[in-house]
């Protein structure tokens, strides 16, 4: 319990900075410039917006998630982690803190095309509540998923050669149709198929936001979604505690 | 204290070929004897430690033990290694090889509580005023409420940032940044204090401030492990000295030894020939000879008059005599040139820690 109220306490540190440091209106410009080019034109229905801001959380992911890791990369960091909090409360803050704010940013999109669907263009059909919950459970599993993988990715947790190590094994995994061209496309292809498994459940993850048709299999995604997350942030915390910390000077 | 462990032979004595083995297999196993009972009378015990960045070997077997209630003073020229020493005793960065062992214990978890750390640069999260800054660091070291309360009161009273307490820290001069790394590093009265370079780019009456403050700390009973330039603050606080050098404590002494001995005298001479030298160099270990120089190191006045009677019978026309500098700071040269005539690594420039430290964060 004390290691939980340690986290949620710098947490909330770690937030409040972000938000007094003025960095948080870049995600709100971001948000309001996707909604005004994106959802503002005509009404949407569920699949449609569930698509959009199925990206755009994604990318929004991509760039909080690397913002709040230079946070984490300053010296200030020096005298957070000797404390109790240690390394592992230092690093889950500033992932649960990315998280935060593209959940926020989602819930403002959210919010937006509501009240303007409603207001302006008196749409025929409602966005409900269930109907919501459903598609922003696999969306927002695929954004705390991305976000793992980014941590894990950060300078702070893994080496360069590791880093790159872990690139090409997505670059195998994502760029599977290139190797059919390839002379050594026999011998790429079991590692293709190895490597690209575990993409699986951040791409049917996507499906089912769109959807939102929870029947069969597709119960069984968002558990996917949360183990492969689970298991990358603890790859993550793992690295992170073997690695020698040494903080930039800004 | 939080963990205490039974001695060893009470859990071999233990051990038993029963159905209960595997249990008793683990419980051995898990047993790690170096891990401290928690009441060592050691508050800082560093053995045979080794650390390289790359292929760069900065820490060489530094070996250090400073008991409990002391104040010790690591000294050392810049490049020496030892913010990497202390980033090490910290758990900052991994040791290739030795122990660390802090408050009785090799595992630093246990005693994180009971550490104060004071980073030579003065970084702290200018969006937060002082008193916001101190509450949430307090929090994360388990305060809470009315004590929470109370102990940021006493240290923003301690540091003398009580007025300036809401103000936002990006605000604060560098002394006050200072001020705000001690009060965050006393906050929750830790037993260990480790201060790197507290009067790093203080204007003299900062420096002289944070001289009282740091002496207050060491009477209120912290354990200080202070890593500085000065001189004089190292002659004013410390109980105990170490020099590293070239990765490796090159000395120790005490205080108390140090003030033993008097100034040392530098006697200085046209040309010295090696003759007389030699002579000299006769008299003691104290005297050191240079072609145009004697130094004696401790002084005394029968050495010294020894040493003026030989320089005169050999017809050396002596030019001067002089007081030079204190014990410690004689101590010091002594420590670091004898190191390097030792064959030590010279100590890296200050820029080639810049450098490379930047290579590090490049190569990351």
């Amino acid at each position: 319990m004390l290691a939980l109220r340690r986290i949620l306490t710098f947490t909330h540190f770690t937030f409040t900075e972000y938000v007094r440091s003025g960095r948080i209106i870049i995600e709100i410009v971001a948000t309001m410039l996707f909604w005004a080019l994106f959802l503002r034109q005509y009404p949407v229905d569920l699949s449609q917006f569930f698509s959009l801001t199925g990206i755009f959380t994604l990318l929004l992911t991509l760039y909080t998630t690397s913002s709040l890791l230079s946070l984490g990369e300053r010296p200030q960091g020096y005298t957070i982690v000797t404390r109790p909090l240690g390394r592992h409360g230092y690093l889950l803050s500033h992932y649960f803190v990315a998280l935060l704010v593209v959940i926020m940013m989602f819930v403002l999109i959210t919010f937006i095309t509501v009240l303007y669907d409603q207001l302006v263009f008196k749409a025929g059909y409602t966005f409900g509540l269930g109907e919501v919950l459903k598609g922003a459970l696999p969306l927002l599993l695929n954004v705390a998923l991305l976000s793992s993988l980014m941590v894990l990715l950060s300078s702070l947790v893994l080496t360069n050669i590791l880093r790159l190590v872990v690139l090409a094994i997505l670059a195998i995994a994502l760029y599977s149709q290139a190797w059919h061209l390839s002379p050594i496309f026999p011998t790429i292809q079991p590692l293709q198929s190895l490597f690209s498994w575990p993409l699986y459940p951040a791409i049917a993850g996507f499906k089912l936001a769109t959807t939102r048709e929870f029947v069969g299999g597709a119960r069984y995604i968002p558990l996917a979604q949360l183990a492969l997350t689970v298991l990358l942030i603890s790859l993550a915390l793992s690295s992170f505690k073997r690695r020698d910390i040494i903080l930039r000077n800004q | 204290m939080r963990h205490v462990r039974q001695p060893m032979y009470k859990r071999t004595k233990r051990f038993r070929l029963t159905p209960y083995s595997a249990c008793s297999i683990i419980s051995f196993i898990s047993f790690n004897p170096l891990q401290g009972d928690g009441m060592s009378n050691l508050a800082v015990s560093v053995s045979n430690l080794y650390k390289a960045y790359g292929s760069l070997q900065v820490l060489r077997g530094v070996n250090l033990e400073v008991a409990r209630g002391d104040v010790f003073g690591l000294l050392g020229p810049n490049g020496a290694g030892k913010t990497t020493l202390i980033h090490t005793i910290l758990g900052l960065l991994k040791p290739d090889d030795g122990t660390v062992r802090l408050l009785g214990s090799e595992n630093r978890d246990i005693h994180s509580a009971q550490i104060g750390y004071l980073p030579e640069r003065p970084r702290y999260h200018g969006q937060f005023t002082g008193r916001e800054y101190l509450s949430s660091v307090g929090r994360l070291s388990d305060l809470s409420g009315k004590q929470l309360h109370d102990r940021v009161d006493a240290v923003l009273d301690l540091v003398g940032l009580a007025q300036a307490a809401d103000r936002r820290i990006g605000t604060y001069s560098k002394g006050m940044l200072q001020r705000v790394g001690i009060a965050q590093a006393v906050l929750h009265e830790p037993e260990l204090l480790i201060v790197d370079e507290p009067a790093s780019g203080l204007d003299p009456g900062g420096q002289r401030e944070m001289a009282a403050l740091l002496r207050t700390l060491s009477q209120a009973g912290h354990t200080l492990f202070l890593c500085t330039h000065q001189l004089t603050d190292v002659a004013r606080l410390c109980d105990q000295i170490g020099v590293l050098v070239g990765g490796h404590i090159a000395q120790t002494t005490s205080m108390a030894e140090l003030r033993k001995y008097g100034q040392s005298v530098t006697v200085n001479v046209d040309d010295l020939p090696f003759d007389t030298a030699n002579k000299l160099q006769a008299l003691g270990p104290q005297v050191r000879c240079e072609r145009t120089a004697v130094t004696l190191f401790p002084t005394s006045g029968q050495l010294l008059q020894a040493v003026l009677r030989q320089l005169l019978d050999d017809g050396v026309a002596v030019q001067s005599v002089m007081p030079e500098a204190d014990a410690l700071e004689q101590f010091y040269l002594n420590a670091v040139n004898d190191a390097k005539s030792n064959g030590s690594q010279p100590p890296a420039t200050p820029d080639a820690s810049e450098e490379l430290l930047e290579t590090l964060i490049e190569d990351r």
